[in-house]
């Protein structure tokens, strides 16, 4: 596998409109095989980039590589991608059957070979009972399989998807994100896909790039990418979590111990981060626990409930502790009721579920 | 990854854009190159048609005024364009408004009877009004044209408005009446004030067609009385010299003029339906 | 104070309503009465019988005129060369208006989009007549093309080829005079598709040719057809076109009509004509709105 060029290659790719850039010098690499999404709020770069790749736009600098080879002034339809629109565009004048089929007759493959390869892929999405109806026929989730097969029967070397379950209804998305997992792993073709929903991302790639106002703020596999944030951003986008301006006291290892403002101690990982260093501390909500006021000890910051909201399964508070209002979540049942505002408590948090961030805090206007 | 396509293929792909592109220009010239040519020309210093001219000059725009048929032509034009404003404007936005809030049981006859005059070839309307209104024998030739023009314009009216309507909320009439207002007034103060640049549009367009029309005034005009079309095509059949053109760039100024103001008031693609 | 049931209410609510909308509708409606009275009238007048010079005798009504409207060689040679005529700018125009109506819906820029829609709405809006003379500078004898053919050298100084006073140059004038009204229609029909399609087609292999045959077209199809049979119930009935550009040489129908009522003072044989030439334009149209209902109307006839 080594030495094999990746199936995709972005290197210091931009585009701008006018005086705005939709994306600035972003480079990463796309792995044979690899399910990689590129998650970013809407009018993030993401879009632009796909359609890049996908040879609708050209890039004003750096390059793009297919398989090794630059195609920057390749037009798409001379680039081996299979691409899923957001809208499915299927063709409305054609059957299900005669959308799957375009891309083979486009190939000049003979009529036997396509109607096999047809029904093949029709199977494959589960919707063989369908391929002679209309794309108006056809209802939103049926329509998105039909775009599916389309862009799979071709055999691409990369299958592109941009936001491909934003017009599903909740329950559907949930099933098809597991079933369109399934299927590109069966056919085990490399995939880049785009969404700005983080559950979508986290759930189904192999790799995260996150991607804002056009820069990229971090690659990383799922857990990476959530359990440590490169920034606040990152931090914000997938899951919530509290930010605690400190000031580093000492270094043990990867932990540091920092001051809060109000005065309390803390620790949280940082392996870079120096004595006197002024760090923001990133903790997500579900990482505090909740003990008895007055709990002494280390990590320990007494607090007060302020708000309580009930979610269902858990319950959200927000604490007054250490000068500042904290987030936490705390599960209910098994005998735990929600707690009452005005509640004295002792917040807890392991020390390596907190992540420190050094550097001066984002520009005001981005997110 | 890349899929190598024969270069029969790829010729193809290259003539296809090229044959595109020639259309375009030519469609481009075919509307642009008649226009500019005379506006060029109606600057022309010599005594017939030269191209290219031997100098330029600005006498034969003086000489419009000179010639005995083109002022009173003008003010007839002017008159006549007026009056068939006001009252297609008047007339359409009401039945825009009628259609619009009532919603009849007979909706699509009223508005087909409506936009009926569209769909009747401009021919046709000037020899059956040449007819009828002469055997009524009523009205004289500026009447005539007057009603002629009116019934060719008032359904531009009436669409140009019903699509401002269309596009209007009606959710502020209901608010407006839950505020007390009574249907007069709600009508009066809410809607119509709304609806304006729909039916300035469809002013504008009624009085420019008025003043440009020449198919139906052909069949109306009387002896002694004409509009500015019909003094140009007269003008045009015995004299060679380019005080038509000066004329014409004139009126190609006022076509310019209403293009632009419709554009900058209420848009120029939504007036033709293209957004 | 009696208290009105909500039933009544809402009864007397829409009574009101309908009363209002009755008298806003008047007015245009008796503009249409007027209309639709000259039209019966003057269509009457087609069963009229008439004498040799014309004038209407008697009450008894015929189909005479009708009959020699159509097998008289001087009228159906008439029809027949505006079918043939119409039919070649309606094709003309079409395959001219369609990449730029394309260029107008697909352009990103503003300013180019504006541009392109003021190049196409000015002569629109500019008088016929002013449009035919441009025209006659341009075909002339000394005109535009002449002048540039000796410039260059492929006539001599004092040749010209004769491009005014025949079929080209009526064809040529009624392609002028129907282009903004295509262009506009086919826009207004194309912005309405939703043109990712086409990207898909090329994703998947489709050139821009093979795209535009195999989707684009199918998909624009129906606004092909209101655009082709608006430009042909236009140029079909065009009077003052081949009036000026065509002479004596080229009469089409409405030219007919207007020598027939004004000139031969037979006005129940225009008045034929005239029903002929309205018949054979609204079967066209009609035929537009059962294959391509759906598509945008551009404004006007």
């Amino acid at each position: 596998m080594t030495g094999e060029a990746p199936d995709l290659e972005l290197e210091a790719v931009s585009k701008r409109y006018g005086d705005a850039w939709a994306v600035r010098d972003a480079s990463f690499r796309v792995l044979r095989g690899e399910f990689v999404t590129l998650l970013g709020p809407s009018g993030g770069g993401k879009t632009s980039t796909l359609r890049m790749i996908a040879g609708f736009i050209r890039p004003d600098a750096g390059q793009i590589r297919l398989r090794g080879e630059r195609v920057n002034e390749v037009p798409p339809y001379e680039r081996d991608i299979g691409m899923v629109f957001q809208s499915y565009a299927l063709f409305p004048h054609m059957t299900a059957r005669d959308n799957v089929a375009f891309g083979l007759k486009m190939r000049r493959l003979d009529r036997r070979a396509t109607a096999r390869r047809v029904d093949e892929a029709l199977a494959l999405v589960r919707l063989e009972a369908y391929a002679g109806r209309y794309p108006h026929q056809l209802s939103g989730g049926q329509q998105q399989r039909v775009a599916i097969a389309r862009a799979l029967v071709i055999e691409p070397s990369l299958l592109l998807l941009d936001e491909p379950m934003s017009n599903l209804d909740a329950a559907l998305r949930a099933s098809m994100q597991f079933e369109l997992r399934q299927i590109v792993e069966r056919v085990g073709v490399t995939t880049l896909y785009v969404t700005h929903n983080q559950e979508e991302a986290l759930s189904m790639s192999d790799r995260i790039i996150v991607l804002s106002s056009g820069r990229i703020e971090q690659i990383g596999t799922p857990l990476d990418v959530y359990a440590s944030p490169a920034n606040e951003f990152v931090a914000g986008f997938l899951g919530r979590s509290n930010v605690i301006r400190c000031r580093v006291l000492e270094r043990g290892g990867a932990l540091i111990t920092a001051k809060m403002e109000s005065g309390d101690t803390i620790a949280a990982r940082a392996p870079e981060a120096a004595p006197g260093e002024a760090v923001r501390l990133l903790i997500r909500p579900e990482s505090i626990s909740i003990r008895p006021a007055g709990q002494s000890g280390e990590n320990c910051l007494q607090g007060r409930v302020s708000q309580v909201a009930f979610m269902g399964a858990f319950a959200e508070y927000v604490v007054d502790a250490g000068g500042t209002a904290l987030l936490v979540q705390e599960p209910l049942g098994g005998g735990r009721g929600v707690r009452r505002p005005g509640e004295r408590v002792t917040l807890w948090w392991d020390p390596a579920l907190a992540v420190a961030l050094r550097g001066a805090p984002p520009e005001a206007g981005r997110p | 990854m890349r899929r190598r396509r024969t270069p029969a293929a790829r010729a193809l792909t290259h003539a296809g854009r090229v044959v595109v592109w020639l259309l375009r220009a030519g469609a481009l010239l075919v509307l642009v190159v008649p226009i500019a040519l005379v506006v060029g020309l109606s600057f022309a210093r010599d005594a017939y048609v030269v191209i290219p001219p031997s100098g330029y000059s600005l006498r034969w725009y003086a000489n419009i005024v000179a010639e005995r048929d083109f002022l009173p032509a003008f003010v007839v034009s002017l008159e006549v364009a007026m009056i068939v404003t006001a009252v297609s404007v008047s007339a359409g936005s009401l039945a825009a408004c009628g259609l619009y809030r009532w919603d009849p049981p007979g909706r699509r006859w009223v508005e087909l009877a409506l936009a009926s005059p569209i769909m009747v070839p401009l021919v046709v309307t000037g020899a059956a009004l040449l007819v009828f209104l002469n055997r009524l024998g009523v009205t004289g030739a500026f009447w005539n044209i007057v009603i002629g023009h009116v019934l060719i314009t008032f359904p531009y009216v009436v669409r140009t408005v019903s699509a401002a309507l269309s596009r209007y909320d009606a959710a502020l009439d209901e608010a407006a009446s839950g505020l007390g207002g009574r249907p007069w007034d709600v009508f009066w103060r809410i809607t119509l004030p709304i609806v304006r640049p729909g039916i300035f549009a469809g002013a504008l367009f009624a009085f420019v067609m008025s003043f440009d029309d020449f198919t139906v005034t052909v069949f109306l005009i009387g002896a002694d009385m004409k509009t500015l079309p019909v003094a140009i095509y007269q003008y045009m059949e015995w004299n060679l010299d380019p005080t038509v053109s000066a004329v014409s760039a004139a009126l190609i100024g006022m076509a310019v003029a209403a293009t632009l103001v419709i554009e900058r008031f209420v848009g120029l693609d939504r007036f033709l339906g293209i957004r | 104070m009696r208290v009105r049931s909500a039933a009544a209410l809402a009864a007397a609510g829409e009574r009101e309503a309908a009363g209002a909308g009755a008298l806003l509708l008047a007015p245009a409606l008796c503009l249409f009465a007027l209309f639709a009275a000259a039209l019966a009238a003057f269509f009457g007048l087609s069963f009229r019988r008439v004498d040799p010079s014309g004038a209407v005798i008697g009450d008894a009504l015929t189909f005479a005129n009708y009959g020699k409207a159509l097998t008289d060689w001087l009228y159906l040679r008439t029809m027949l060369l505006t079918l043939q005529l119409s039919v070649q700018t309606t094709v003309a125009a079409v395959v001219l208006g369609f990449p730029l109506a394309y260029w107008i819906v697909r352009s990103r820029s503003r300013l180019v989009r504006a541009a392109l829609i003021v190049v196409v709405a000015v002569p629109f809006m500019t008088s016929l007549i002013v449009r035919l003379y441009a025209l006659t500078l341009v075909l002339g004898n000394t005109g535009l093309i002449n002048r540039t053919l000796q410039a260059v050298g492929v006539i001599g100084p004092d040749d010209f080829v004769p491009l005014i006073r025949n079929q080209a140059s009526v064809v040529i004038g009624l392609i002028y005079f129907v282009l903004p009204f295509v262009v506009f229609t086919l826009a207004s029909a194309l912005r309405r598709l939703d043109l990712t399609v086409e990207e898909a087609a090329q994703n998947l292999g489709a050139d821009e040719v093979r795209t535009f045959f195999l989707v684009t077209l199918p998909l624009a199809g129906p606004g092909v057809i209101a655009a082709a049979s608006l430009g042909f119930a236009l140029s079909a009935t065009a009077f003052a076109t081949p009036l000026i550009l065509g002479g004596s040489a080229v009469k089409m129908i409405a030219n007919m009509i207007y020598d027939q009522v004004l000139f031969v003072h037979n006005v129940a044989l225009g008045a034929a004509l005239a029903v002929i030439a309205l018949l054979a334009t609204a079967t066209v149209t009609s035929v537009y709105a059962r294959l391509g209902a759906g598509a945008a109307e551009g404004p006007g006839a």
